[in-house]
């Protein structure tokens, strides 16, 4: 199933290559003697992606407590971490929006989707008290990248998939029917392809199956229950769309009260509108209701 | 799911409250689909969503 999803995505020429400023910040990163400074000029090459570093770290999202005027003070208030978070999913969702073959309302919803996923990925991780909930919201904003892949180029199946979901099968089973694997799996693909850390790869193809994932399944359980519960405040992959399959075992492991829902909702929404304006990606066209 | 948030009997926000409720219900019947409704733990999500789906009614309307 593994191979089949990289049968598929190596057979695209025209998918997204990892933006340059995500992969020398991932270098930048992995050097112990790389400075706030060294960190801010590579972001200063990208002005769009410095705009996003400042905006962000000016906001409330980000507990922002005093004007942030420079990148290097950006850097020193956001930390290293979570600018490179921030530099992946700015570029990485602006470079698939440009490649993206589906069209703009849809890639639209799949962003939000994406984006209320991230948010309440790194929510519930900031609850559970992990140290890295800021690699929480990446890989929850990036979970379901497989599916612009599956919908744009292989699109001729997307019809038999949606009969299947229409009659009770999963979505996972019927992609696994149709085409030999699933958008989980061409999304850690892609993901390989875009040298991402091999953590982020597994929870991206384990965010169906949580038990399976190997180098994290905690974060795997957050980010299939962050999946599952924004689909209730309509920020699903598609207006339409059924909500996958709830883990029991993972919703354990995150160990979310019920009576806590609605504040986690609130919140979720909240960070929504918060950084959308920030991570909003420039649409080819202008999707109605997008503006 | 829940009981409907409404005021005076038989007004116009009765009415329109009436209508933001039954969106979110068919809304949720949908995302989770009837059956899985009666699964307490999906009841409980979906009985938290509604309370967000009637204070920004534009998700569902």
């Amino acid at each position: 199933m593994s191979d089949r999803a990289a049968e598929i995505v190596s057979g695209i020429s025209e998918l997204p290559p990892v933006p340059h400023v995500a992969l020398r910040m991932n270098q930048l990163l992995h050097d112990r003697r790389a400075t706030a400074r060294d960190v801010s000029q590579l972001l200063a090459s990208d002005p769009s992606v410095a705009s996003n570093v400042l905006s962000l770290a000016n906001s409330a999202f980000y507990g922002a407590n005093q004007r942030v005027g420079t990148l290097t003070h950006a850097v020193l208030v956001l930390g290293f971490n979570t600018v490179r978070n921030v530099v992946s999913a700015s570029s990485l969702m602006r470079a698939l929006s440009s490649y993206s073959r589906v069209p703009d309302e849809e890639h639209f919803q799949f962003w939000r989707h994406s984006l209320a996923c991230g948010t309440l990925s790194k929510l519930l991780a900031v609850r559970i008290g992990l140290a890295d909930c800021e690699e929480l919201f990446l890989m929850g904003l990036l979970h379901d990248v497989g599916e612009i892949v599956l919908r744009g180029w292989c699109s001729e199946s997307a019809a038999a998939i949606e009969a299947r979901t229409d009659d009770g099968q999963s979505r996972n089973e019927a992609e696994l029917e149709v085409l030999g694997t699933t958008h989980a799996l061409v999304g850690g693909a892609l993901m390989e392809r875009w040298q991402l850390p091999a953590g982020h790869v597994d929870v991206v193809r384990n965010h169906h199956t949580p038990s399976l994932a190997r180098e994290s399944e905690l974060h795997a359980a957050i980010v299939h229950v962050a999946d599952a519960l924004v689909y209730a405040l309509g920020h699903g992959i598609t207006l339409q769309a059924i909500a996958p399959r709830l883990d029991r075992e993972a919703w354990a492991a995150v160990g979310i009260e019920p009576e806590h829902l609605t504040d986690l909702f609130r919140a979720t929404l909240a960070g929504v509108e918060q950084i959308e304006s920030f991570l909003k990606p420039a649409w080819r066209g202008s999707p109605v209701g997008c503006e | 799911m829940g009981s409907d948030t409404t005021s005076s009997p038989g007004g116009e926000g009765d009415s329109l409250a009436r209508d933001r409720a039954e969106a979110a219900d068919v809304f949720l019947a949908r995302v989770y689909s009837k059956r899985l409704l009666e699964d307490d733990l999906i009841a409980a999500i979906a009985a938290s969503a509604r309370v967000i789906l009637l204070e920004r009614p534009e998700v569902v309307l």
